[in-house]
């Protein structure tokens, strides 16, 4: 069973001279499984968004539900795991081990499944299990945003949502991350991730919302996403639909170093061959 | 997001174009005014005073009912409170409580001084830029002996400054963080102390981390805590001084009466 | 211009953050500072106009020494910080406000503190945003503001400390913009940040490592040091498939990596015109 969002809107400061309309007519549908990026601008509804996922924004028309479930359910608040913008702010307790046993606490596993699911966080963000009687607050910046990764995988749920796993992580504390959410993707969860990082994140993306002023303006796979117009792509594709619209015959739809170097290459030989022949 | 409550209009009106000074003396003197004006005549004529004033500003409606607005329940609050607990002609009787006439008057005198206090201030803040404001008020404490305080009128002002502005930042900082944690499944009411320190101690930590960045924004930028001057060019005019002793006769006149 | 001399600077807790740093910026220099998170690169920032002083060495910025107290107020007239986080750097409710908070620390009469905002505001396309509190403005409006207000202090060097690491991409590219256009009224720049993409025009760049400078050069030969990664600091994706075209034979040029539009239409060259 799937996120499934019906006709949502949804204003901030309603029936006000100040409202704001975050999001108009949204529809989509999240199977477990997918690795899905909504992508925009500051300010397009991204986050709006998510927040509706799990209950902490009613949408003001339209309907929410997860497998069925209205959102603001316990059961279904079981099943989203929320990982926010600078989660590592969030941490709060004297030991990591606390701090990931946090959640489940709260939703009332015992010690004995609450233990085995700190283990089993622990080692899916790759941090090593001595760590754990260790203050959060000693950590580098990429490892706080492990634990707090670690502490929406302790809830094992059904929706991973993230707003911006990577971004003020090092290029050195991102591989982890971005390993650890394909990771949790291949063992069937949703994750969803919010995001601007169009080099980072994108190999990762199956399918893609771009939200445009409250508005779905694009949503599809990726492959569909990199043929269609007026949406942000990354530097190697837009380079390559560049080359195309100028006349080079390559596969525009690319966007890895490797990719755009064979094609290249290959465009080259031909080129090179013809040449010969005149 | 909610907007200020009260909050600058820029505009040209003739109370733009006044002193912040003769504008906060003016607040102060229809404040004590207000308070002494005990019949009903009186408070009638003082808000046909404001109307008079608001008219003259040109500022939109909304502003004035933006600034009552958040105070409403307590207006009412304090209406009830009188009318129910001043001793008087008993009106009538229901249950325990027994609304008095006298209790009527006391609570419509008290929630109208309360709705013009308010209506007055945000006449004020609406028509002067918030900066001018400040200056106006240190101006105005400048010959204080604030010294012994271990402060001076220029630290006073910065601090009223940023602790307006700090607000914000200090409430969606609260916001975040509580939407962070009831997603860990963190609710109030099964273990308080355990959810207040999840609460309390990433916010603490977060404001003495921005307090730290702004501090440092503000010395880079060459703050001292000294002598500083101001954009607003503060000078009484001919028309202040007139306001001001126009606004003086219309007091004596009402105490008077 | 600023000359930093064996440099060391720790923690309260002793933990060494910066060590033996020597770094000399001329007049009008665009420098980049790159290093990952925890190499010290903002600690470094906070020496430039005295905000920390060196626990060892010394900071001279146009011959004055940043632990001289006296100096200090003329020191950041000449040096400027723009910091990570917009929010916590407005100081004024309004931005006009903002704007003229460092002019007043200044002592600047009135007239001439207008002056300056006015010209500030509409350098930077504020005019419109005057009366608005800074706070309801976007992520890069705000970071234009946080430069804005810099920029009345009408400093000759500018430092901007990973002002980008919370933005979205085109505001990034704003905030850059502007950086590139007060280059060329001869500022001297220092930008730091992670992201090597924005470094493409600076003149010359400093990689920091553990507190130490382990990497200096003209930008061109810096970002294609194959070191780099090695630090844990990726090139960026156009830069690295020049790099490797260039082992087959297809040579693009270091400026052309600049946008997609510059690289695609360096191949054409090559491919269609011989």
């Amino acid at each position: 069973m799937p996120i499934i969002l019906e006709n949502v809107s949804f204003f901030y400061s309603k029936n006000t001279p100040l409202e704001i309309t975050a999001l108009k007519d949204v529809n989509l549908r999240i199977e477990k499984g997918e690795f899905v990026g909504i992508l925009g601008e500051n300010g397009a509804g991204k986050s709006t968004l998510i927040k509706l996922f799990n209950g902490i924004l009613r949408p003001d028309s339209g309907k929410v539900t997860i497998d069925g479930l209205s959102p603001s359910s316990k059961k279904a608040k079981s099943m989203i795991g929320m990982v926010f913008q600078q989660a590592a702010d969030q941490l709060f307790c004297r030991t990591i081990y606390d701090e990931i046993a946090f959640g489940p606490l709260n939703f009332g596993y015992s010690r004995k499944e609450t233990e085995e699911r700190v283990l089993e966080a622990l080692e899916a963000v790759y941090l090593d299990r001595t760590m754990l009687s260790r203050n959060p607050f000693s950590l580098s910046g990429g490892e706080m945003q492990r634990v707090a990764l670690a502490c929406a995988l302790a809830l094992r749920p059904d929706y991973l949502v993230l707003d911006e796993p990577i971004t003020g992580i090092d290029p050195s504390g991102k591989k982890e991350i971005l390993e650890t959410l394909k990771k949790v993707k291949d063992q069937g969860t949703a994750v969803i991730t919010v995001t601007h990082n169009l080099n980072g994140l994108f190999p990762l993306l199956e399918k893609i919302i771009h939200l445009q002023e409250g508005r779905i303006s694009f949503q599809g796979s990726r492959k569909e996403y990199l043929e269609s117009e007026n949406v942000p792509l990354p530097p190697i594709a837009a380079m390559m639909r560049e080359l195309k619209s100028s006349g080079i015959q390559v596969n525009p739809a690319l966007f890895t170093v490797e990719e755009a170097l064979e094609e290249i290459l290959r465009v080259k030989s031909i080129i090179e061959k013809k040449k010969t022949e005149k | 997001m909610q907007g200020p409550v009260f909050s600058f209009v820029p505009g040209d009106s003739f109370l733009h174009t006044l002193d912040p000074r003769t504008k906060l003396a003016a607040v102060m003197l229809l404040g004590i005014l207000t308070f002494r004006t005990e019949s009903f005549f009186g408070i009638v004529t003082l808000f046909v005073f404001f109307f008079a004033l608001a008219s003259i500003s040109g500022l939109p409606a909304r502003v004035f009912l933006r600034a009552v607005r958040p105070m409403i329940l307590f207006i009412i609050f304090i209406f009830f409170a009188q009318l129910f607990f001043t001793k008087g002609h008993v009106l009538t009787s229901f249950w325990i409580l027994n609304p008095s006439l006298e209790g009527l008057q006391n609570g419509l005198r008290l929630s109208a001084r309360f709705i013009l206090l308010l209506l007055f201030a945000a006449l004020m803040t609406a028509s002067t830029d918030p900066s001018a404001i400040t200056s106006g008020i240190e101006r105005m404490l400048r010959p204080l002996p604030l010294r012994w305080l271990g402060v001076n009128s220029f630290e006073l002002a910065t601090m009223m400054n940023l602790s307006i502005s700090f607000l914000p930042i200090l409430f969606e900082r609260a916001e975040r963080t509580k939407v962070a944690q009831a997603s860990r499944g963190m609710y109030f009411g099964k273990n308080p102390l355990r959810s207040v320190s999840a609460l309390a101690i990433p916010l603490i930590k977060g404001v003495i981390r921005d307090a730290e960045e702004l501090a440092l924004a503000m010395e880079s930028r060459g703050y001292q805590g000294t002598r500083r001057t101001s954009i607003h060019e503060l000078r009484m005019q001919r028309r202040d001084w007139i306001s001001l002793f126009a606004l003086i006769l219309f007091a004596d006149f009402m105490l008077r009466f | 211009m600023i000359r930093l001399e064996n440099v060391s600077y720790s923690y309260s807790d002793g933990k060494p953050a910066i060590r033996d740093i020597y770094i000399e910026i001329r007049k009008g220099e665009y420098i980049g500072i790159i290093g990952r998170n925890g190499s010290g690169k903002s600690t470094l920032a906070l020496h430039f106009n005295g905000l920390l002083k060196p626990g060892k060495g010394k900071v001279m910025v146009k011959g004055m020494d940043t632990r001289d107290i006296s100096m200090l107020q003329e020191i950041r007239k000449i040096v400027g910080i723009v910091f990570q986080n917009p929010e916590t750097q407005f100081i004024g409710r309004t931005v006009e406000e903002d704007l003229a908070f460092g002019p007043e620390n200044l002592c600047l009469p009135p007239e001439e503190i207008r002056r300056r905002v006015e010209r500030v505001l509409a350098e930077i396309g504020l005019e419109n945003y005057r009366y608005h509190s800074p706070k309801t403005l976007s992520g890069g409006q705000g970071q234009c503001v946080a430069l804005a207000g810099t920029l009345t202090m009408e400093p000759e060097c500018l430092v901007f400390d990973e002002v980008s690491s919370m933005l979205d991409p085109d505001s990034g590219k704003l905030v850059l913009k502007h950086v590139k256009k007060l280059h060329e009224k001869e500022k001297t720049i220092i930008y730091i940040t992670h992201n090597l993409e924005e470094l493409h025009d600076a003149d010359r760049i400093i990689v920091m490592d553990r507190g130490r400078i382990v990497l200096e050069g003209k930008t061109e030969n810096v970002l294609s040091n194959p070191f780099l990664l090695d630090l844990g600091l990726t090139p960026p994706p156009l830069m690295d498939l020049a790099e490797r075209l260039k082992k087959h034979g297809v040579m693009i040029p270091w400026e052309k990596t600049s946008s997609p539009s510059n690289f695609a239409e360096e191949i054409c060259q090559l491919f269609l015109k011989t």
